[in-house]
């Protein structure tokens, strides 16, 4: 009897474990069925039929599918119909293209400014010439006097040219490369006199960086004074060529080209570059000394 | 093999005053012409904590020691008076070089002088010690 009953309980005991163990399978489960509505479960079936075709589909338009799925699954509990994922891409691919980064407008206060001749853009007083030929003259300008890097952006009806910051001397002359394009002050060759120059003085350096702005509206400049290391993205977040969309554009009489120059010091080794405001030299100086008016002049 | 403690702490002295004086000009003539810019008083902020608990400690010898005759005949053994003396003169180089190898590194002399603190805080720690100990280990003449 003691017996039969033990084997009785074992075998219940299993039974009820068993039911236990299934039970919690169960539940493990089924929790997306049970609390997920079935519309919802439904609406992202559609994923596969873009997975399916993911040879016509460019690369960019894979990773986006991704990113906007749970948009989809979303909106559609909110009722609304989804916008197709199809057109949510295309929608999102569409800018970048043709965009022109804007000159900050009005430009920052500058350390000093000039206006470059019209003649010196233009062949003859009468020729009729295009954006596109006016950087193709500035930029030959630049090329001569080094300025191998620059960036474009878009200004009101015409462009702005930014100059890579360069290290220059009190005078406005160009520091010889490559201390030119180092933002660390330039300590020189080695010698006793430079050794106790740089021992004892404060050493301080001067930047610049010259932003050519061509445009047919009369404009200020703001309050504002830019950092050296705000100017200094300039370079990186411009063009690096004149969209086709602006050098098309006739420069016209009305137009007029200025240079603005942003001059920093940096006062010693311990200390930020600051904006000197105003340059003790004027912007014509400063283009002469950097040889870019001789260059436009030619 | 004992030496006199007064001719000890006289050269001591001597180079302690000459090397803490050095400093005190370069960095006086560095701030005045601007070297530090603004920040000169960080300058001096780490120059003065090198060396001047070190001067304390012998300006406050040399006053106690003042009208005690008993200073002139003690002796002091000869192989501490040397540790002492290299140790003060290494440390004091090694101070001045934060100032004097600022033209030659990239880094700007307020970093390089910062972390020059790292070394020259522990080796303070020694060259105090040895001062310390150089003063108290005196035995008779």
């Amino acid at each position: 009897m003691g017996i039969k009953k033990i084997t009785l309980f074992f075998s219940v005991l299993i039974l009820i474990i068993s039911l236990f163990i299934s039970s919690c399978k169960g539940k493990a489960e089924s929790p997306r069925t049970l609390s997920a509505p079935l519309p919802t479960m439904a609406k992202p079936v559609q994923v596969p039929n873009f997975l399916k075709k993911p040879k016509e589909a460019p690369p960019p338009v894979m990773e986006m599918e991704y990113k906007t799925i749970p948009k989809v699954i979303k909106t559609s509990q909110s009722k609304e119909a989804p916008p197709p994922i199809a057109e949510m891409v295309v929608i999102k691919a569409e800018p970048t293209v043709y965009e022109i980064p804007q000159f900050p407008w009005p430009p920052p206060k500058a350390s000093a400014s000039t206006n470059i001749p019209q003649e010196f853009l233009r062949k003859t007083e009468d020729a009729e010439i295009t954006l596109a030929e006016v950087d193709l003259k500035l930029t030959s300008a630049l090329e001569k006097c080094g300025y191998y890097e620059k960036s474009y952006f878009g200004v009101h009806d015409g462009f702005a040219l930014v100059t890579r910051l360069e290290q220059i001397n009190p005078d406005g002359t160009s520091i010889d490369p490559p201390d030119r394009w180092s933002i660390k002050v330039k300590s020189g060759n080695f010698s006793l006199s430079e050794y106790i120059k740089a021992l004892f003085t404060a050493n301080p350096g001067h930047f610049r960086i010259i932003v050519f702005i061509c445009t047919p509206h009369p404009f200020s400049q703001t309050e504002a004074s830019v950092s050296r290391d705000e100017a200094t993205i300039w370079l990186a977040s411009g063009l690096n060529k004149l969209p086709k969309t602006i050098g098309v554009l006739k420069y016209s009489k009305d137009y007029s080209s200025t240079a603005l120059i942003y001059e920093f010091e940096k006062p010693s080794y311990n200390e930020n570059a600051k904006t000197k405001l105003p340059s003790d030299l004027s912007g014509r100086i400063h283009l002469e000394k950097a040889k870019i008016w001789k260059a436009l002049e030619e | 093999m004992q030496v006199s403690l007064m001719k000890c702490k006289k050269m001591l002295t001597t180079l302690w005053f000459i090397g803490s004086g050095f400093l005190f000009i370069l960095l006086l003539i560095q701030a005045n012409l601007g070297h530090y810019g603004e920040k000169a008083n960080e300058a001096w902020g780490w120059l003065l904590p090198t060396i001047m608990p070190t001067l304390m400690l012998i300006i406050g010898v040399l006053v106690i020691d003042v009208g005690n005759k008993e200073v002139e005949t003690q002796t002091v053994d000869r192989f501490l008076f040397i540790l002492s003396f290299i140790l003060s003169l290494v440390y004091l180089v090694g101070v001045a070089s934060s100032i004097l190898f600022q033209p030659f590194t990239s880094l700007i002399p307020l970093e390089l002088m910062k972390q020059s603190n790292f070394w020259l805080g522990p080796f303070q720690g020694l060259v105090s010690g040895a001062l310390g100990a150089f003063f108290v280990k005196r035995k008779q003449g």
